[in-house]
């Protein structure tokens, strides 16, 4: 495997308003390797979320290149940034966001169902009993606490065998004993995939577990 | 998104009760359109079944002429069942001092290809139904000729200079009719035996027609390809009873806007739940898309979505629309005294594609959307959605409905004043509801805090709003206007019939029958007038322009007679002026009265200006005084009364 699997070069990212052009990051310069652990950590509104998004390919930056995977997601199509997303990317967000109108089983399904697999269903399964919710699978997310709800999440983040997981805020939405136990699990996770993590976070803690930790500051790298 | 994952995510959807409302809007479109159609459509079978018993055929070709051989030839190449019919009006001889003028009328073997022949074997009494005909050398008879000609069954008639056997007393034939025109006694003979009577001579006053069954289409090729016209008529049920076409045009058309305003409102409500959940499902293509499923994977699997909802909606909707008209049958099954033939597939086939068209144009653009929202939005829930393409919706919706709408009027103008309708109320609406708001504004300046939040929220998505004031708006005048034409056509079919109008008529009173049947009358009925003296005639100018020079158009003109019954009237004219010939008659009362033409084929012709509303098309059109002139030959005159419509 290459060893770096992001590379963002000259990152720029701004937006028009009423009061003229908004600069949400600035001169971005970023390596991730493989297998490695990213925090990106910020004050609200520095532009750590946007940076996420630019760096999975949900976003286009205003200025500057993004490789993932050893593709250049910045000049490709909408079409071409999903499918790369679908073969190299998984999330894990503060909201959990499981689709309300399928059970834990199915909305793990979802990624290999999307692929097409035919053992989406067995699969599913498997990563649902890894994260302790063998006996929920039939529940719908509403059935569900919000712990629980996270990992049904990070199963689903798995269940497209990533290369790269992306996480937003995974304990945001969690008291601090729960936050934890979601923390192990994630890296647990995460060491038996061999994923590279990228999260952004304010949770001391979880950034502490990272191999690595950048701030951001008014759209730019400080440390 | 392949079509098996379209398929178990509508299963989803459906199961959380996300496409519940969907499904039920496109089930209505579709079960409403099917249940009425089937409904009209065996209706319209029936009743063209049964008004095709009037001609004892589908259709048929009709002159003074012999028919060509090459009719029948090219009709039955066409598979059509044909049928030759001769009627003349001949005296027949019973003995030596008994005869009586009837109205004879010569068949082929086939007759009738509609409609059925009763026969008894006893005078005055109920007869049963046969399928054949008189054998030949015999003949069959009215039962009034046997007293008149002091006849028995299997006694002989002279009929020309044929002797033909009486086997058979005939009580009724289908295309008997009821007009003026034919009123004498039957004769049904065999055609074979025409000749043997030798009344079929140059200048015989004889009517020949070949009677046709079979499929429309082919019924419709065969005139293409004969073009009878001018020189014989080809006649349907609408030509020969243009009072029944009518009424079958006029519930046909009702029905029909009834249903298609059923549909445009179904169409408003398609469009309104797929919006919904449209908009329900943002947050599940943010997810699908970071998931890996691109922009077209998302159109393909929604409009696989849309396709299971709608092939489902089809197969409820039509199983829906079924049983529902069935319902609609039983209700009615009181007003409806024929049986009902079986559905064609048209009814199901139109229901069908009218659940197709109101998914396409109502609920796929909001859809199609979806493949636009950025999946950022599981990030960044504040990115909302790109805006709708307004020409996509509206354009879509505005092609879907005008193609509904001339689909189901089948007219170019109807859809054209609806559509103007239906503008002219939204723009109405549209401005009323921006004054509404706008107001509003100024109202929530000075109003409490609740007020001034909701009516804010009002303003701050206040293009939603009016989109919704229109929609609502719309949907009720739909409302609406279903309700009142319905009012409207049934004050109008009721008006169409004044009060106490005849449903009984006794004809052929001779002048020595006058006293003691109008004595009869008074004391057993409640007939509004006196009875009228009735006299063939013929047309021989109208306008001041020769009836014989104008007799290629006037065939043309649907149901145009050659020759008419006058009727002498009580109540009826201002002027006598139009009267050119003959001044008119007498009644019963004593009271002198010109006379009025009614004539065949429900032609009732104005020859008095302003005196009566019934007009012609065409070259045919009368409107002025003198209009008409009729040769009156009153060689035979006798009288008629009508009874009261018992309401």
């Amino acid at each position: 495997m290459e060893p770096c699997v992001i590379r963002a070069s000259g990152i720029g990212k701004n937006v028009p308003t009423a009061e003229g052009r908004l600069v949400i990051l600035d001169g971005i310069e970023l390596e991730i390797n493989a297998a490695e652990s990213l925090a990106i950590v910020g004050a609200s509104g520095s532009g750590k979320t946007t940076l996420l998004g630019i760096l999975a390919g949900l976003d286009l930056p205003s200025a500057g290149t993004v490789c993932l995977a050893g593709r250049e997601i910045t000049a490709l199509d909408e079409e071409q940034r999903a499918r790369v997303r679908g073969e190299h990317v998984g999330f894990v967000f503060q909201t959990f966001q499981l689709l309300a109108s399928l059970t834990a089983l199915e909305n793990v399904m979802l990624p290999a169902e999307l692929r097409g697999d035919d053992d989406a269903s067995e699969s599913a399964l498997e990563l649902l009993r890894q994260v302790g919710l063998g006996e929920r699978t039939g529940h719908y997310p509403r059935q569900l606490s919000g712990g629980e709800q996270q990992r049904v999440a990070i199963a689903r983040a798995f269940a497209s065998r990533p290369t790269v997981l992306f996480a937003d805020e995974p304990t945001g939405n969690l008291d601090t004993g729960t936050g934890a136990r979601i923390i192990e699990l994630l890296f647990e996770l995460n060491e038996a995939f061999a994923t590279t993590l990228v999260l952004v976070t304010h949770d001391d803690r979880l950034a502490k577990r990272c191999g690595r930790v950048i701030e951001l500051e008014a759209g730019r790298i400080r440390r | 998104m392949n079509l098996r994952l379209a398929s178990r995510m509508a299963w989803r959807d459906w199961r959380s009760g996300e496409l519940g409302l969907l499904l039920a809007a496109l089930l209505v479109a579709i079960g409403t359109v099917t249940a009425i159609s089937l409904f009209v459509d065996r209706l319209h079978q029936a009743l063209l079944l049964e008004s095709a018993n009037f001609l004892a055929a589908d259709r048929y070709i009709g002159g003074s002429r012999p028919i060509p051989d090459e009719f029948r030839r090219v009709a039955r190449a066409r598979g059509l069942d044909a049928a030759d019919v001769l009627s003349f009006p001949s005296m027949v001889f019973a003995g030596d001092e008994r005869n009586q003028l009837v109205a004879v009328k010569a068949v082929s073997e086939d007759y009738p290809l509609r409609g059925t022949l009763i026969t008894g074997m006893e005078p005055f009494a109920r007869g049963a139904p046969v399928d054949d005909v008189p054998a030949p050398g015999e003949i069959w008879i009215d039962s009034r000729l046997f007293p008149s000609l002091g006849l028995s069954l299997g006694d002989t008639v002279e009929v020309g200079m044929a002797s033909l056997k009486v086997t058979r007393v005939l009580v009724k034939e289908p295309d008997r009719g009821g007009s003026f025109f034919d009123l004498g006694p039957r004769l049904l003979m065999n055609l074979i035996d025409v000749p043997a009577t030798q009344v079929v001579q140059p200048g015989s006053r004889i009517g020949y027609r070949l009677l046709l069954r079979g499929p429309d289409a082919e019924l419709e090729a065969l005139r293409e390809e004969l073009g009878v016209e001018p020189d014989f008529r080809w006649v349907s049920i609408r030509e020969s009873s243009p009072r029944i076409g009518a009424a079958l045009d006029r519930a046909e058309s009702f029905l029909l806007l009834g249903g298609l305003l059923a549909v445009l409102l179904a169409g408003v409500a398609v469009a309104l739940s797929a919006h919904r959940y449209s908009r329900r499902h943002y947050d599940h293509v943010g997810i699908l898309k970071t998931l890996g499923a691109g922009p077209a994977g998302i159109l393909y699997g929604y409009l696989g979505i849309l396709g299971v909802i709608g092939a489902i909606s089809v197969a409820l909707g039509l199983a829906a629309g079924g049983g529902l008209h069935l319902l609609v049958i039983e209700a009615l099954d009181s007003l409806i005294p024929v049986e009902l033939p079986l559905p064609s597939i048209r009814p199901f086939a139109l229901g069908a594609a009218t659940g197709l068209i109101c998914a396409l144009a109502f609920a796929m653009p909001p859809l199609v959307h979806l493949k636009n929202i950025s999946p950022m939005r599981v990030i960044r829930r504040d990115l909302g959605a790109p805006p709708v393409s307004e020409w996509l919706t509206y354009g879509t919706a505005a092609a879907g409905s005008l193609t509904l709408l001339i689909w189901y009027s089948g007219s170019l103008m109807l859809t054209l004043w609806t559509l103007l309708g239906a503008l002219t109320v939204l723009s109405v609406f549209g401005a009323l509801a921006w004054l509404l708001l706008r107001g509003g504004r100024a109202i929530g300046m000075q109003a409490g805090s609740f007020l001034r939040l909701a009516l804010s929220g009002l303003q701050r998505r206040h293009r939603e709003n009016i989109a919704q004031i229109l929609i609502f708006g719309l949907a009720i005048m739909l409302l609406l206007v279903l309700v009142l034409l319905r009012t409207a056509l049934i004050d109008e079919w009721r008006s169409a019939l004044p009060e106490d109008v005849p449903n009984h008529f006794l004809m052929n009173v001779t002048p020595d029958q006058l006293a003691p049947v109008n004595a009869l009358l008074d004391r057993k009925t409640e007939r509004q007038g006196p009875l009228y003296p009735m006299i063939r005639g013929r047309v021989v100018a109208v306008n001041d322009e020769d009836a014989q020079a104008i007799g290629p158009r006037r065939r043309r003109v649907r149901g145009f007679p050659r020759s008419a019954t006058s009727r002498g009237r009580r109540r009826c004219l201002k002027t006598t002026s139009w009267w050119r010939g003959h001044g008119g008659a007498r009644t019963t009362t004593g009271h002198w009265c010109p006379w009025r033409m009614s004539m065949r084929g429900n032609w009732a012709l104005a020859l008095a200006t302003g005196w009566h509303s019934t007009s012609a098309a065409g070259p045919c059109r009368l409107r002025s005084p003198a209009c008409a002139g009729l040769n009156g030959k009153a060689s035979s005159r006798t009288s008629s009364s009508s009874f009261p419509r018992r309401h």
